[in-house]
């Protein structure tokens, strides 16, 4: 990665929350962000510290409080729903629980903001399509029903469906839980090769602090309402991880970005 | 390949089905009486009026029931996500029972401007009233109500305070009012006439071309109202036109027909198990062609042929559509259905 990266979306004074009846419930204030083409973004913070809340304001599905989010210089709340989603797409925690519907029926949903009235697909959509589920290797799968598959075969199809979106965004939320390691490494691997490869831009939170440090290209931690960013070892050099979390529990060694379990702390 | 079979097999069994419907009943005319019929050599036996006067309306009518119903039923299963959702959830059925249960219960006295009115359009005005009231409630309140399911509840709660009612005005009516009303409630096809069924094509046949180009969006909120969010799908907006769309279908169904349990519910789920879809495109079209000949069945099962007895439709479409619910039931558990 040269210096002359391009910014894709940057978040300016950005406050997200809870809109409320007599005062708005603030949850993370003040983000003045950037993630540039083709990054991998990893957003980390403990539980409850809004990481889904800022995922679903950048998404547009909710609200923000005030700031702007800006993808590819458009400000997304002057944006119509359609547009939006031909420059983000979203891999959310939300189950899906439709039966008869195969992993290249889902993932051709995705083609949805490009299709006429009639959801036609051309063979350019096809194409695509088929492309996609290949790169996220899924093609010995392609007519199984999705209910059918492995969690981690259903994070691959969603993933394959915001490929097929055609988004120069994509944001995940989560997209690890509930999987084994190794599939946690090959999701986490598959997102780094794709955002290198593809050129577009990844923000995915995750609790997989470990693997966050190693394949993302910059990291955005959530700390007290804030978000510090960096790369991995930037943050590292500035313990923010220990500031971060609870203090005390794990500190994060220096050179190898390994968690070491503090069994002696005071708090 | 093997679903556009299925479809055509069943496009030619509509025809067929029409045809056994209209000849036979209590009274059995031969094939050639009924081309005669058509032809117009023969207009004014006994024969033509059965057909023209009595089958003719009840076939039409079956036939737009056995569209009406099962859309009605596939748009309530995907808004609720439910395959045990059907066309009355959201209340319909019981807001047009209310209506006539103040019309044939307390008519003379409560609503004195229907007694002008004959009995079946005054019986379907009341129905449509109740059912309408139904529809407003629910219209104001489900914008305000994030969670789906609520929304079901709420549904179904409106369901419970108007059979209350309707129970309260049974328990002070005369007993000939009661059986009039409890008529009504086993549904008939029989008294339809050529108003109300005009007034049925207008209601239903621009609602279901409707229903057929927005199978677009219909697919995506299968996915959850925020992926289909993410896709570009207004979902405020979409789930208003499902519920406008699927409890006007019911109601207007529900005005002439009475109340028809259990076709708008399995109707999709036999298309679903026959076709291996979730298309709505296919689902819609072929839960029409099954809705269609399993409605003309059924009238034709509940005129009993050869007897001088009719049978309420209501339950013979509840007699092949429970055991199917219970099929539902039963897959579920083991499939995921």
């Amino acid at each position: 990665m040269n210096e002359t990266k391009n910014i894709l979306v940057t978040l300016e004074h950005l406050t997200v929350g809870y809109l409320g009846k007599n005062q708005n419930s603030v949850i993370l204030e003040n983000l003045n962000l950037s993630i540039a083409e083709g990054e991998l973004v990893c957003l980390l913070g403990p539980n409850g510290c809004g990481k889904s809340t800022l995922i679903r304001t950048i998404a547009g599905m909710q609200p923000s409080l005030s700031g702007e989010i800006c993808i590819k210089e458009n400000a997304i709340s002057n944006l119509e729903i359609q547009n939006l989603a031909k420059i983000v797409s979203v891999v959310l925690t939300d189950t899906i629980d439709v039966p008869n519907m195969t992993v290249f029926d889902i993932v051709a949903l995705g083609r949805y903001p490009h299709t006429g009235w009639f959801g036609t697909l051309h063979s350019k959509d096809l194409e695509l399509i088929n492309d996609c589920i290949s790169k996220v290797g899924l093609n010995h799968l392609k007519t199984r029903e999705f209910l059918q598959l492995s969690d981690g075969e259903k994070q691959r199809t969603l993933i394959a469906k915001a490929l097929v979106q055609d988004t120069d965004f994509i944001l995940l939320d989560e997209p690890t839980a509930h999987l084994d390691l190794s599939s946690r490494i090959e999701i986490m691997k598959l997102l780094k090769e794709l955002a290198h490869t593809t050129k577009k831009s990844f923000l995915l939170s995750t609790h997989e602090l470990e693997l966050a440090l190693q394949i993302s290209d910059k990291i955005w931690l959530v700390s007290n309402k804030e978000i510090v960013s960096g790369t991995a070892s930037e943050l590292i050099q500035q313990k923010a991880f220990e500031t971060s979390f609870t203090n005390g529990n794990f500190s994060v060694e220096e050179e190898e970005g390994r968690i070491r379990i503090n069994y002696l702390h005071s708090t | 390949m093997k679903n556009q079979l299925l479809s055509i097999i069943l496009v030619l069994l509509i025809p067929i089905c029409f045809v056994i419907d209209i000849l036979f009943g209590s009274v059995q005319i031969p094939l050639q009486g009924f081309i005669d019929i058509l032809q117009g050599n023969d207009d004014n036996s006994l024969w033509y009026n059965i057909i023209v006067r009595l089958r003719l309306p009840r076939a039409i009518s079956a036939i737009l029931v056995g569209i009406a119903l099962p859309i009605s039923g596939l748009l309530m299963q995907t808004l609720f996500k439910n395959p045990l959702a059907d066309p009355y959830i959201l209340g319909v059925s019981t807001g047009a029972s209310l209506g006539v249960a103040f019309y044939s219960l307390m008519g003379g006295i409560t609503l004195g401007i229907f007694t002008i009115l004959n009995g079946s359009l005054g019986t379907a005005i009341s129905a449509l009233i109740g059912s309408s009231i139904i529809i407003l409630l629910i219209l104001i309140i489900a914008p305000k109500i994030k969670n789906i399911v609520s929304l079901l509840i709420i549904g179904i709660m409106f369901g419970s305070l108007t059979s209350a009612i309707v129970n309260m005005l049974q328990y002070f009516s005369n007993p000939d009012e009661v059986h009039n009303f409890l008529l009504w409630t086993m549904g008939s096809l029989a008294n339809i006439d050529k108003t109300e069924i005009f007034l049925m094509v207008i209601v239903i046949v621009p609602i279901t071309i409707v229903t057929l180009l927005i199978h677009k969006p219909l697919d995506a909120i299968l996915l959850g109202e925020n992926y289909a969010h993410s896709l570009g799908v207004n979902t405020g907006k979409i789930k208003i036109v499902i519920i406008i769309f699927s409890t006007v279908l019911a109601s207007i169904v529900t005005a002439f027909a009475g109340p028809i349990g259990f076709v708008g519910m399995t109707v999709p789920h036999i298309a679903r198990f026959l076709f291996k879809t979730n298309s709505h495109k296919k689902l819609i079209i072929n839960a029409i062609l099954i809705g269609v000949n399993l409605m003309l069945i059924c009238d034709l099962i509940s005129q009993l042929p050869g007897t001088q007895t009719m049978l309420p439709i209501n339950t013979v479409t509840a007699i092949f559509g429970a055991p199917i619910v219970i099929l539902v039931i039963y897959r579920s558990r083991r499939n995921n259905l």
